[in-house]
């Protein structure tokens, strides 16, 4: 049984795990804006970022589909270390003074610098999670969660991952992608 | 190395969470996660010249 199917109102839990799962696609759909639209190809650091941001968004995406469990937030806070630490280390290699960093910024920084603030900001989410889920006390912690909502979040991430596949492809082909690509490898 | 891979692996496990395969959505997680850190390990060469 799943919340589609008894009828109940959703849970706070499968409601913030379907609002971070946009989130993850969000930030996704926003690098893939800047790379289309601005041809900026991502860096190989860039890419694991992304990568980061999809482990953190199957953390969610678990929640969503297979029930709420503490495992999932913990895949989701460890994804979360992983893309922070590898952000961090793509800040601190353009930290000195007189770099212009690696790639356009937004709102004055750069993506890296974002994907570190974003890596922080799911962990506190997390915590907000946790403790909106103990305030309202309400809902099955294992429901599934499934409905349109939930099919149209589960199926714009999958996209955005399959497109990134593609993406990274065709930059990179079978090979690991230059530090400074300037065009696609098999789009010669 | 294989750039697309840790993506690849995330797409088989999204496919997996819609088949509701929770094990093998797991295990394409955690190879996904272990896959990054080691492309990560792979592309972090340049040593920082940072004192703390």
């Amino acid at each position: 049984m799943n919340s589609a199917q008894t009828g109940e109102p959703r849970s706070v839990g499968a409601i913030l795990n379907m609002l971070g799962l946009s989130g993850i696609s969000l930030i996704l759909t926003v690098a893939f804006t800047y790379q289309l639209a601005l041809g900026e190809l991502p860096c190989p650091l860039c890419l694991l970022q992304r990568a980061g941001f999809i482990a953190i968004g199957m953390g969610f995406l678990f929640n969503m589909r297979l029930g709420e469990r503490p495992s999932h937030y913990a895949m989701i806070l460890i994804a979360s270390l992983v893309t922070g630490f590898i952000a961090m280390r793509q800040v601190s290699l353009h930290l000195a003074p007189g770099d212009p960093g690696y790639g356009s910024a937004l709102w004055g920084l750069h993506f890296y610098t974002w994907a570190l603030i974003a890596a922080v900001g799911i962990i506190c989410y997390v915590a907000l999670v946790f403790v909106l889920k103990d305030a309202t006390g309400k809902g099955k912690g294992d429901a599934r969660v499934t409905g349109f909502a939930s099919n149209a979040v589960f199926a714009i991430f999958a996209l955005l991952v399959a497109a990134n596949l593609l993406s990274t492809v065709l930059e990179c082909g079978a090979g690991q992608c230059d530090d400074n690509p300037v065009r696609y490898l098999l789009l010669k | 190395m294989y750039m697309f891979l840790p993506f690849l692996l995330a797409l088989a496990g999204c496919a997996s969470v819609w088949r509701a395969r929770a094990g093998l959505s797991y295990v394409m997680w955690g190879a996904t996660v272990v896959v990054t850190v080691a492309w990560f390990f792979h592309h972090a060469t340049d040593p920082l010249k940072f004192s703390f």
